[in-house]
Order: C-alpha cells, then sequence, then structure tokens
C-alpha cells in the first residue's frame, strides 16, 4: 500500500495540489510562514529572553525554557495546518469522494501525515542549530524525529476529536496547551514523568532541563519514541472509525 | 454486472433496518434506476454496494465476484458521483481533475475532454468556489468519469442543474450507455428515470417494493385506453376509448374523420403514478 501512495508522479501531484491549496487561504500560509520564522526569533529575542528572565524571575537563562518550546513549535502549527486541511476534507466531502479512489482515505491520511512530518521535520533540522543546546548528533536527530511525530499526533487529535472545522479550532486552543509540557520536565521529581504520557514532554526532557535525571537517557530516548507512536496509533485508529462514519 | 441478493442494512443505534431484503440485477450496459422519496435508503444501497457502509447482511456482487472479496482495484473501475459536491473548493476544475487523476491506478482521459462533456471546458481555470452547485454537480460527474470506469454511480445527477444543463446530463448518460457502460442511478426525479433507465425499481420503506422497464410499469398501473380530445377553438369534448378492437371501434373511426381533434393521448401511468399507487398499497 505505502508503494502505491509513494509512487513519485502521484506523490508529486499531491504536493503540487497541496501547496495550491494552502497557498489560497492566508491563515493557513500565515501559519506555515511563522513556524519557519520560529528559529529566527528565537536567535534575534535569545539574549532579550535572558534579560528578562534575570530582571524579572531572577532566572539567568530563560532562553534554555523557551528553547524545547521553540523547537517544537512546527510540530504543533504544520500539525494544525495539515489537521485542518484533513478536517476541511471530511467537512466538504472530499475525503469521501477519496474513498472511492484507488488510494483510499487511509492512504490519503498516510499521504497527509507523512508531508506534514517531513515539512516539520525539515524546519526542525533547520532550526536545530539555533535552538538547541550543544549534544550529540544522535539526540539532535532524536529530537528532530519526535518533531516529526509530534507533527502527525497533533494532526490525529484534531482529526479524531474534532468532529468539524469550528469543532477543530476550539481543540486547537487547547492543544497549544500540549506544547508547554517539556516544562514539566524542570520539576526535579520523578513524578514529572506523570507529563510524560503526552509525548511533547520529552522534548524536555531529552533537552536536559533538570540537572536532576532519574532515568538513563536511552531509557528516555526508548520511552518517547514508544509514546509517540502509540499516541499516533491510537488516534490514527480513532480517526480511522470517525471517518467509518462519513 | 451487479447482482445484489436479500441485501440488509441497520445503522448502528438504529431500531429499523433501512433496507431489507433488496434484490435487483443489473447486466452490463444497463441503466438501472433506484427511486424513492428523500429518506427512503437509495444512497444508503448505493453506500452499501460502493463498500462506504460495513455490516450489510445478504449479498453484493460486482464483476462476478462479492464486493469483499475485490480489493481497492474495484474502485479503479467505478466511478463515483455524490449527491453532494464533493470538491476542493480552493482549486480550479482543472487542478481538481488533476488531482483526483494521480488517485487512479489505470490511465486517465484528458482533462480537457472530460469537462467537455459537461460543459464546463469555459471553466477549467475558475476557483471551484465561484462555482453554481449546478455547475459543482457536473464536476462531481466528470470526476466520477476521469478513469474511464466501468460500472457507474450516479447520485441524484441533475440535482441543482437547469433544465437545459440537465438535458446535458441525460444525454451524457445516455450515451455513455451506449459505449457499453453500467449505470446505477438513484433519483427522486421519476421523469428523468423514465428517459434514461433500461429498468427502474421503486423503493419504499427500505425494500424494492417494484421493479421492471418503465414503459411496462407504466402499461401495468395505467388503464389500456386512449383519451381523445375535440375542439380546436376551445375544449369541446373528451372521449375515452378502451384500446380492445380500437381499430373496430364505429364511434372512434367516424370520431378519426373529424377535424375538429384537438389531441389523442394513451393513458399509461406516469411513473409519479406507479409509485404513489405502490406506495399506497
Amino acid at each position: 500500500m505505502l508503494s502505491q501512495i509513494f509512487r513519485p508522479s502521484r506523490f508529486s501531484s499531491l504536493i503540487v495540489a497541496d501547496a495550491k491549496n494552502l497557498s489560497r487561504d492566508p491563515i493557513l500560509l500565515l501559519v506555515m510562514v511563522m513556524s519557519a520564522l520560529m528559529p529566527v526569533l528565537f536567535t534575534t529575542f535569545k539574549a532579550d529572553l535572558n534579560q528578562f528572565g534575570l530582571q524579572f524571575f531572577d532566572l539567568p537563562n530563560l532562553s534554555t525554557y523557551v528553547a524545547p518550546i521553540a523547537f517544537l513549535m512546527p510540530a504543533y502549527l504544520i500539525g494544525w495546518v495539515f489537521g485542518f486541511l484533513l478536517l476541511e476534507d471530511r467537512d466538504d466531502h472530499t475525503l469521501l469522494a477519496v474513498e472511492t479512489t484507488a488510494v483510499g482515505k487511509q492512504g490519503f491520511l498516510i499521504y497527509r501525515l507523512t508531508i506534514a512530518s517531513i515539512i516539520s521535520a525539515i524546519l526542525a533540522a533547520a532550526a536545530a542549530t539555533y535552538i538547541l543546546p550543544p549534544m550529540p548528533l544522535y539526540l539532535s536527530l532524536a529530537l528532530i524525529l519526535m518533531v516529526a511525530l509530534q507533527t502527525a499526533t497533533t494532526s490525529l487529535i484534531l482529526l479524531a476529536l474534532a468532529g468539524n472545522k469550528v469543532e477543530g479550532l476550539a481543540l486547537s486552543k487547547l492543544l497549544n496547551v500540549g506544547g508547554l509540557f517539556p516544562l514539566f520536565a524542570i520539576i526535579p521529581n520523578p513524578l514529572r514523568y506523570i507529563a510524560g504520557l503526552y509525548p511533547s514532554y520529552w522534548v524536555g526532557e531529552l533537552m536536559d532541563l533538570s540537572a536532576q535525571a532519574y532515568l538513563p537517557q536511552y531509557a528516555a530516548l526508548l520511552l518517547a519514541i514508544i509514546i509517540h507512536l502509540a499516541w499516533i496509533a491510537f488516534m490514527f485508529t480513532k480517526t480511522l472509525n470517525k471517518a467509518e462514519q462519513l | 454486472m451487479i447482482e445484489v441478493e436479500n441485501l440488509g442494512f441497520t445503522y448502528p443505534h438504529a431500531d429499523n433496518p433501512t433496507l431489507q431484503n433488496v434484490n435487483f440485477a443489473i447486466k452490463k450496459g444497463e441503466v438501472f434506476g433506484l427511486l424513492g422519496p428523500s429518506g427512503a435508503g437509495k444512497s444508503t444501497a448505493q453506500r452499501v454496494m460502493m463498500r462506504l457502509l460495513t455490516g450489510h447482511t445478504g449479498t453484493v456482487k460486482m464483476f462476478g465476484k462479492p464486493i469483499e472479496q475485490l480489493g481497492r482495484d474495484l474502485y479503479n473501475k467505478i466511478g463515483v458521483s455524490f449527491e453532494l459536491p464533493a470538491l476542493y473548493l480552493r482549486l480550479t476544475a482543472r487542478e481538481n481533475l488533476k488531482l483526483f487523476a494521480a488517485l487512479y491506478d489505470r490511465p486517465t482521459i484528458s482533462i480537457e475532454k472530460c469537462l467537455e462533456l459537461v460543459d464546463l471546458l469555459e471553466d477549467a481555470d475558475k476557483r471551484v468556489e465561484s462555482f453554481s452547485k449546478g455547475m459543482k454537480m457536473r464536476l462531481n460527474l466528470c470526476r466520477s468519469l476521469l478513469h474511464e470506469p466501468d460500472i457507474l454511480f450516479f447520485d441524484e445527477p441533475t440535482s441543482g442543474q437547469d433544465p437545459a444543463r440537465a438535458r446535458i446530463t441525460r444525454d451524457l448518460i445516455k450515451s455513455l450507455k451506449a459505449q457499453g457502460k453500467t449505470i446505477f442511478l438513484t433519483t427522486h426525479n421519476m421523469a428523468e428515470a423514465d428517459e434514461v433507465c433500461d429498468k427502474i425499481g421503486f423503493l419504499h420503506n427500505g425494500t424494492i417494493v417494484k421493479q421492471g422497464a418503465p414503459a411496462v410499469l407504466k402499461q401495468q398501473f395505467g388503464t389500456r385506453s386512449l383519451k381523445v380530445t375535440t375542439g380546436l377553438e376551445k375544449m369541446d369534448n373528451v372521449y375515452d376509448f378502451p384500446m380492445e378492437n380500437i381499430g373496430r371501434n364505429q364511434d372512434f373511426l367516424e370520431l378519426m374523420h373529424n377535424d375538429n381533434i384537438l389531441s389523442l393521448h394513451t393513458q399509461e401511468a406516469s411513473l409519479d403514478d406507479v409509485f404513489i399507487k405502490l406506495v399506497q398499497n
């Protein structure tokens, strides 16, 4: 099935159509641009952030805590854009029309999630140099992978839980709170791992926001990937069940 | 080409079945119309046949095999036009067709040729959001023809179209039939079904209460008589002659020598009459 979806001519036709579709909606386009601007904004205002932290909270390195949120931003913005496009497909019955083609809604969903994740991964890779603290290459790559997986999760949460575009807009506000989950990794207590049930948390954990680590790095990495994949599998199934009611 | 036996379907949490004991068969090159009022179960029947709804009872066979045994390749062989427009509004008609053409595994016809079939070639590069409902419906129809499928499912194909465009659509259905395409049509427009269908089935309370060729059904439910109206300036008289031995009916023959005849009408039922009688029964 995957080879069917990722046939170059088909994949490129879908990308071209999606690019045109996105470029003709000012809000979706703006969100896409914003997601690409994040490393520029972070680098530009890093010194000001630290100054602000020192002045008001007596924190000399506020930017360290903002870094995982900024790094995850493409996952939330791009994930929202593609999730919203899929909600629109469901509302406008195009997903139903796609289901009566050889690719089908499942194939189309896989395509959309893949392309969203690839875009996020590219943006995260570009931002890594500016946002991530010095770390081994394998860890940087793992964090980029997590941004990609979180993108798919964000899209799927919208699709699985929102009944239509209006509900999707309301839900996206709640979803944005998920972007703050890496901050739980600051807590110097093993109880912080409760927040690890939500995938975003692990970006904070792996960026060593707290000096105190209760898990070896390899275990944290493994857990992070398992939790990301579990969320994707659960939300994907839920989305397909919801799409049955088309 | 299509065989449906004892088809039944109940929506989850519904008390009553939407379809029960539905039976019909469609040969290659035939146009079959499933008629009935809104909510009769026409679209449900179509969705079950297209495998968009699961959990039916009975059997649905297409191309000689139960639909459950046909993989996704089924969708390379069938074309579907839904009752509601299912299109990307921010894309143009041409861009919509290009996108959908990429989703099939068989060669597609040229987009220009396809748009020409539904009289939309001049609007090829306009965004669909600027289209009227009728134009969107024609583009829907166009999309279903892109990959030259063997079986076509049309749900209310002339809905929202003005009489002239509806004529184009009906002519298109006839030309597809002439090309040997098998067509399953659902409509509540009896006149349309009468014009384009080889066979029709009346769906009422989830079951087909009567099926057959439109002409046969109209005869069956009408009276075998001829109504003659006289009076060219103003209607004088209306006569009703039984069709039996009409050529030897002296009163009729005498009237035929009259120059004052306004109209002659055989009194077969319309499909509307047939449907109303069936529902009342």
